[in-house]
C-alpha cells in the first residue's frame, strides 16, 4: 500500500513539475509547482519524515510560492507578453540536463541489475537494490520527528545552522539596501 | 500503510488502535461528521453575525425564518443555489472555479488535528493498583506529533484561495484584493507562527494533545503567555481577513475585494470559507491557550462534557470575532503592515528569547514576571509613541495611503 | 546531545562577526554624515584583533564536534577543523580584510548612506571566507561558500542607481545562482552515492571504490559538478563569463574584495577539497582522470585570460581578465595537488598558499590605486592613467610594482608565486602545462607593460573625453590609502626579496594539511 502510494505521489510530483515547466501562463506554472511540493511532501510522509513534510508545505507552498504569486500578480504577466518575450530556447542546457538525467537514471537501473559482490569487511554477500522494489524503504533508522531533526541540527550540523543565520541576516541587509527607496 | 494509519490515529480510541475495516469506516464517519458540523456551524455563524450585530446596533436582525430566524441560513442557501452563476469573460476559467474551493478546504483540513474531547485513563502502578495519576487521551481525527506545525502549514495555504480568486477574476478590484491578501497574510503568518513558539517551548511538544494536557496539569497558557496569546489572537483576525483587518475585501474601497466578480454558490463558498476560518481560529486559540476541552476537572465527568466545554469556549471566541468586527474600524494598509512588522514581530521574538532563556537556565520565576514585564513594556512603548504622535505637528492623514507594498515603507518614498 | 563547542578556536571569527554587527549598529546610532569613519574603523579594529589573535594564539583542534562520533577508530565526521592550514588562511584573510577596509575608506567617504550595510556585508563575507578554511563536511562547505557569494551579490549591486553596478549585481546573481544549483546538484549526487556529507567518510568510501559499484559514477558526476561550483568562484573557464562585467560594474572596493577574498575562498576550498576529496578520488579512479579535466581547464583558463586581457582599455576589465589568467595558474597548482603523492601535495599546497598571500597583497595595492584614481578622475579608462607618474609618482610606483608583480617579474612576490606553482607542476611531470604557464607569463608581461608605459611615458592627457578637469593635478591620497600602498609595496618587494620566511610559513601550514587524518 505504501509502495503504491509512493508511486502515485511520485508520479503526481513528476507530472506537476513537467507541467510547471511547460505552462505559458506564469500563474499556472506557480500552481503546478505548488502541486509538486505537495507530491514531495506526501512522499516524505510515506518515509516517516513528518517534520520535513510539514516544513516543506509550510515554507515552500505556504510562504515562498505565495511570494512568487505576489510578484507575478504585481508584474501582471499575461500569456501574450510571455510569448513575445519568451526566452530563447537553450538547446545546450536541455542537452546537458537530458544527459545528466540519462546517466543518473542509467546508473540507477544498472546498479539495480548488478550483483554488488561480497562486503569487503565481513565477506557476506550483499543484496542488490531492486529498481522497482516491492516495499519502499521507510527511510533511515531515525524517524523524522521534530525532536530528532532538532537533535541533528543543533548537534552535528550546528556550524552550518549558525552560519545560515548570518547568511540570512546578510540577505535581509541586502534586501533593505537594494530595495528601499531612500536610506536615512 | 498499516504503520502510517496507526501513527496517524494512535490518539483516537474510538475503535482502537488496530487497523481494521471498521476502524477505517469509523474514521471516515468521523471525518464526515466533523465536516458537517463545520458546515452547519459556519452557516449558523452567518446568522449569529447578523443577530449579534443587530443586537449591538439596537436592531432586530433576521428573525422571521424559523424560531429567532434560526432557519435563515437555509433560506440564504436556497437563494445562493438558485441565483445565476455569472462567470465574467476573460477570466482564467480553471482558477476562477478552483479558488473558492481552495479557500474552503484548508480551513476544514486544519480541524483534523484539533482535539475536541478526550478521556482520562488511570495509570496503574507496578502492583496493579491505580497510582492516582491519570493520563489524558485526546480525540481528534489525526493525532500528529507535529500538530502545531501542521496547523501552521495548512493555515498558510488558505491565502491561495483569496489570491487566486482575485487574480483569476481579471478585475482591478479583485486583483488589488488578492495582492493585499497575500501581503497581509504572509506578514501576519510570521507573528502567528512566532507567537506559538513559546507555547511549544513550555510544553516541549508539538502535539496538540500534549499542549492541552500540560494546561490541564498546570495552568492555562493564557495566563503564563498572555503576550503570545494576544499576538496570536490578533494575527488570527488578520489571517481570517476580518475587521479590523479586512483590507482584501474592504467594501468601501474595493467594492468587495477578491470576491467582487463571484456570484451564486461560488460566492457562498468564499463566504463559508471565511466563517470556517473563524471557527478554526477560535478552536486553535482555545486549544493552545485556554486548555482545550478541559475545564478544571469538569471534563472528567465524561467525554460528552469535553465536547460541551470545547464548544462553549470556541463559541466565546467566535462571539469575540463578531464583537470586534462591529466595534473597531478598519486599519489603514500601512498601519496594518507597521503593526505586523514593527510591533508584533519584534515583541514575539523578544518573547521567544525570554521564554527560551528562562527555560534553558531553569529560571522559572522569569516565566511569572515575563507576562507582566512584557505587557508593561508594550504599554510604555505605546504611550511614548502616542506622545510622539501628539507632538508631531504633521497630521498623519496627509500621507497618501498606499495600496500595495511591503512593510509600509515604500509609498512615501516614491 | 552534548557537543564540544570549543568556541575559543573560533574566537577570531566571532570577533569579526561581532565587529560586523557593531558596524551595523554604529551606523544606526550615529547621525548621518558622521558615520563613515567610525563604522570603518570598527570593522578595521575587529579584523585587526582577529589577525593579532591568530598570530599569537594557539588554535589547534576541532570546534563544534559531537564527542563519541570518533568511537572505535572511526574517523571524525563532524566539527570545524582548526589546523595550521586553516590558521594560515584565516591570517591571510584577516590581513587582506584589513587592507580591504582601508582601501574602501576613500570610496565610502564619498557615499552618503549605507556605510553600516557595506562594511557589515564585507565582514560577513570575510567571516564566511575565514570559516570556510576549516570545513569538514559538504554542508558547512556549501553554507560558507553561499555566505560569501550572497554577500558579494549584494555588494556588487551596491551602487544600485548606477546602471553598470546594477548590471554587475544581476549578472553575478544569475550566473552565480546557476553555479550554485550545479554545486548543490553535485552535493546531492555525492550524498546519493555515499550516503554521507563528511569529507572523511567519503574518502573512506573512495578507498573501497568497488563496493560502490556503478554508484561510483554518481560520485564522479557529483565531484565534477562540485568542481564547477568552485570554478565559478575562482573564475575558471567555462565559468569565467561573469568576471569582466562584474569586475567593471561593481564598486571598486567590491571588485577588490572579489579579486582577493572571494577568489581566496575558492582557492581555500579547492585546497581543502583537493586534499580531502579530489586526491583520494584521483587515486581511486581508474580511467576517469580528474587531473586531465583540471589540467585542460587550467590551460584554457590561462590562455583565455591572458589573451583576452591584451585589448582592454579599462583597468578594472584588465584586472578581471588578469584575474582569470591567475585562476589558470591556481588551477595548475591544484592539478599538481590532486595528482601528487603526499610529499608533492605539501609542495603544491605551500606554493598555492604562498600565491594566495602574494596575490592578496598585490591586488589590494592595485585596487587601492584604482579607488584613488577613480576618486580623483571619476573613470577607470585608459586616459586616466596617462602620465600618472608625472602627477603622482608614488601612486604610479605602487601601481607599477603591482602590475609587475601580477605579471610575475622578479623580484616581485608574484614571480615567486608563479615560479613555485610551475615548479610543483614540473615536479608532477606536467611539463606541457608548465610550459603553457611560462608562455602565459610572457604574454601577460606585454599588456601589463603597455599600462606601465601609459603611466610613465605618456603625457597627462588634458581634455580627454573620459577624464574630468583636473587631470593634471596630483591624485589626492588619504592616510588609509597611503597605509595600504606602503604595506603593499613593502609586502610585494619583501615577499620577493626575502621569500624564505614567508614560504616556510606557508609550507608549515601546508604540512598540517597533509598531517590531517
Amino acid at each position: 500500500m505504501t509502495t503504491a502510494l509512493f508511486y502515485v505521489f511520485g508520479a503526481t510530483a513528476l507530472a506537476a513539475a513537467l507541467l510547471a515547466v511547460t505552462r505559458k501562463n506564469a500563474v499556472a506554472s506557480a500552481i503546478w509547482l505548488i502541486v509538486m511540493f505537495f507530491g514531495l511532501a506526501a512522499n516524505y510522509v510515506l518515509m516517516e519524515a513528518w517534520f520535513v513534510a510539514v516544513v516543506q508545505v509550510l515554507v515552500y507552498a505556504g510562504a515562498i510560492m505565495v511570494l512568487f504569486l505576489f510578484v507575478i500578480m504585481l508584474l501582471d504577466l499575461r500569456t501574450e507578453v510571455l510569448e513575445s518575450t519568451a526566452a530563447p530556447r537553450l538547446p545546450a542546457v536541455g542537452v546537458i540536463a537530458a544527459l545528466l538525467f540519462l546517466v543518473g537514471g542509467g546508473i540507477a537501473v544498472h546498479s539495480a541489475s548488478l550483483d554488488p559482490g561480497p562486503d569487503p569487511q565481513t565477506g557476506e554477500a550483499r543484496q542488490a537494490a531492486a529498481l522497482f522494489p516491492d516495499e519502499v524503504a521507510t527511510g533511515p533508522e531515525i524517524e523524522g520527528t521534530a525532536e530528532n531533526i532538532g537533535g541533528e541540527i543543533f548537534g552535528k550540523w550546528i556550524l552550518a545552522f549558525e552560519v545560515t543565520s548570518v547568511l540570512l541576516l546578510g540577505a535581509i541587509l541586502g534586501a533593505v539596501i537594494l530595495t528601499k527607496r531612500r536610506l536615512t | 500503510m498499516g504503520d502510517l494509519l496507526t501513527t496517524l490515529g494512535s490518539g483516537l480510541p474510538l475503535v482502537g488502535a488496530e487497523v481494521t475495516f471498521w476502524w477505517v469506516m469509523g474514521r471516515i464517519g468521523l471525518v464526515l461528521l466533523l465536516v458537517h458540523v463545520l458546515l452547519i456551524v459556519g452557516a449558523l455563524m452567518v446568522w449569529a453575525e447578523r443577530r449579534v450585530s443587530a443586537w449591538m446596533q439596537d436592531r432586530l436582525g433576521p428573525n422571521r425564518v424559523g424560531p429567532e430566524g434560526l432557519l435563515q441560513p437555509l433560506a440564504d442557501l436556497g437563494k445562493f443555489m438558485f441565483k445565476e452563476d455569472v462567470v465574467p469573460k476573460h477570466t482564467s476559467k480553471w482558477m476562477y472555479m478552483l479558488a473558492p474551493a481552495i479557500s474552503l478546504v484548508p480551513a476544514m483540513v486544519t480541524f483534523a488535528v484539533i482535539p475536541f474531547t478526550g478521556s482520562y485513563e488511570p495509570i496503574y502502578g507496578a502492583d496493579g493498583q491505580p497510582t492516582g495519576e491519570y493520563i489524558t487521551q485526546s480525540w481528534q481525527i489525526a493525532d500528529l506529533n507535529i500538530g502545531v506545525l501542521y496547523i501552521l502549514a495548512i493555515a498558510s495555504l488558505g491565502v491561495y484561495g483569496v489570491t487566486l480568486g482575485g487574480w483569476a477574476s481579471n478585475s482591478k478590484y479583485s486583483l488589488l484584493g488578492g495582492v493585499r491578501a497575500s501581503a497581509q497574510m504572509i506578514s501576519y503568518e510570521l507573528s502567528l507562527g512566532l507567537a506559538v513558539v513559546p507555547v511549544v517551548l513550555m510544553v516541549s511538544s508539538l502535539r496538540l494533545g500534549d499542549i492541552i494536557a500540560y494546561q490541564a496539569d498546570t495552568v492555562w497558557l493564557l495566563f503564563t503567555q498572555p503576550v503570545a496569546f494576544f499576538i496570536f489572537l490578533v494575527a488570527s483576525y488578520a489571517e481570517t481577513n476580518r475587521l479590523p483587518f479586512d483590507m482584501p475585501e474592504s467594501e468601501t474601497e474595493l467594492v468587495a475585494g477578491y470576491h467582487t466578480e463571484y456570484s451564486s454558490m461560488k460566492f457562498a463558498l468564499f463566504f463559508l470559507a471565511e466563517y470556517t476560518h473563524m471557527i478554526v481560529g477560535a478552536a486553535l486559540v482555545v486549544t493552545l491557550f485556554c486548555g482545550g476541552w478541559t475545564f478544571f476537572g469538569l471534563e472528567q465527568l465524561g467525554w460528552i462534557m469535553g465536547v460541551l466545554i470545547f464548544a462553549a469556549k470556541t463559541t466565546f471566541f467566535l462571539f469575540a470575532f463578531i464583537w470586534v468586527r462591529w466595534t473597531l474600524p478598519r486599519f489603514r494598509y500601512d498601519q496594518l503592515m507597521a503593526l505586523g512588522w514593527a510591533w508584533f514581530l519584534p515583541i514575539a521574538l523578544l518573547n521567544i528569547v525570554l521564554t527560551g532563556g528562562a527555560l534553558a537556565f531553569d529560571q522559572d520565576w522569569v516565566l511569572y514576571i515575563l507576562p507582566v514585564a512584557l505587557i508593561a513594556a508594550a504599554v510604555i512603548a505605546a504611550w511614548f509613541k502616542y506622545r510622539r504622535d501628539l507632538d508631531n505637528d504633521v497630521p498623519k492623514l496627509e500621507r497618501a495611503p498606499q495600496l500595495v507594498g511591503v512593510a509600509g515603507s515604500g509609498g512615501e518614498e516614491r | 546531545m552534548n557537543i564540544d563547542l570549543n568556541l575559543h578556536l573560533m574566537l577570531p571569527e566571532l570577533i569579526v562577526l561581532a565587529a560586523a554587527l557593531a558596524a551595523i549598529v554604529t551606523e544606526l546610532l550615529l547621525p548621518a554624515g558622521r558615520r563613515a569613519l567610525p563604522v570603518a574603523w570598527t570593522c578595521f579594529a575587529g579584523l585587526a584583533v582577529a589577525f593579532v589573535m591568530l598570530l599569537v594564539g594557539d588554535y589547534d583542534g576541532r570546534a563544534m564536534r559531537v564527542p563519541g562520533d570518533a568511537a572505535e577508530g572511526a574517523p571524525l565526521i563532524t566539527g570545524w577543523i582548526s589546523d595550521g592550514f586553516s590558521v594560515f588562511c584565516r591570517q591571510v584573510i584577516a590581513f587582506g580584510g584589513m587592507l580591504l577596509v582601508l582601501l574602501s575608506m576613500p570610496y565610502t567617504r564619498r557615499m552618503d548612506k549605507g556605510h553600516g550595510e557595506f562594511y557589515g556585508l564585507l565582514l560577513f563575507a570575510l567571516f564566511g571566507v575565514m570559516l570556510s578554511s576549516g570545513v569538514s563536511d559538504l554542508l558547512s562547505f556549501f553554507v560558507c561558500l553561499e555566505l560569501v557569494t550572497i554577500s558579494a551579490f549584494i555588494m556588487a549591486a551596491f551602487k544600485r542607481n548606477d546602471l553598470r553596478s546594477a548590471e554587475a549585481g544581476l549578472k553575478y546573481l544569475v550566473i552565480g545562482a546557476a553555479s550554485t544549483a550545479l554545486l548543490l546538484l553535485g552535493i546531492g549526487f555525492i550524498y546519493g552515492a555515499t550516503g554521507t556529507l563528511s569529507f572523511d567518510l567519503i574518502t573512506q568510501q573512495l578507498g573501497d571504490i568497488e563496493a560502490l559499484g556503478p554508484k561510483a559514477w554518481l560520485l564522479w558526476i557529483g565531484l565534477a559538478l562540485l568542481l564547477s561550483g568552485l570554478l565559478f568562484k575562482i573564475g575558471g573557464v567555462p565559468f569565467q563569463v561573469w568576471m569582466p562585467d562584474v569586475y567593471q560594474g561593481a564598486p571598486s572596493p567590491v571588485t577588490a574584495f572579489l579579486s582577493t577574498a572571494s577568489k581566496g575562498v575558492g582557492l581555500i576550498l579547492f585546497i581543502r577539497i583537493g586534499t580531502a576529496l579530489l586526491a583520494p578520488a584521483e587515486a581511486a579512479a581508474g580511467g576517469v582522470s580528474l587531473v586531465a579535466v583540471l589540467g585542460t581547464v587550467a590551460v584554457v583558463t590561462l590562455l583565455f585570460g591572458t589573451l583576452a586581457a591584451i585589448p582592454q582599455k579599462n583597468i578594472k576589465r584588465l584586472l578581471a581578465y588578469s584575474s582569470i589568467g591567475h585562476a589558470g595558474y591556481l588551477l595548475m597548482g591544484i592539478t599538481a595537488l590532486v595528482k601528487a603523492s603526499e610529499a608533492g601535495q605539501v609542495d603544491a599546497a605551500s606554493a598555492l598558499l604562498f600565491y594566495l598571500l602574494a596575490y592578496v597583497v598585490t591586488n589590494a595595492t592595485a585596487f587601492a590605486v584604482i579607488v584613488l584614481v577613480s576618486g580623483s578622475l571619476g573613470t577607470h579608462e585608459h586616459p586616466a592613467y596617462s602620465g600618472l607618474a608625472q602627477r603622482s609618482p608614488f601612486v604610479a610606483l605602487a601601481m607599477c610594482l603591482a602590475l609587475l608583480s601580477l605579471a610575475g617579474v622578479p623580484p616581485m612576490s608574484g614571480f615567486f608565486g608563479k615560479f613555485l606553482i610551475l615548479r610543483a607542476a614540473v615536479n608532477e611531470g606536467m611539463v606541457f602545462i608548465a610550459f603553457v604557464g611560462a608562455v602565459g607569463v610572457v604574454i601577460s608581461l606585454y599588456f601589463y607593460l603597455l599600462w606601465i608605459k601609459e603611466m610613465y611615458f605618456k603625457a597627462p592627457r588634458e581634455g580627454a573625453e573620459a577624464v574630468k578637469a583636473g587631470s593634471l593635478k596630483p591624485v589626492p591620497v588619504s592616510v588609509p590609502a597611503l597605509v595600504v600602498l606602503v604595506i603593499g609595496i613593502i609586502g610585494m618587494l619583501g615577499m620577493g626579496i626575502a621569500m624564505g620566511p614567508f614560504y616556510d610559513w606557508a609550507a608549515q601550514a601546508a604540512e598540517s594539511l597533509a598531517a590531517a587524518p
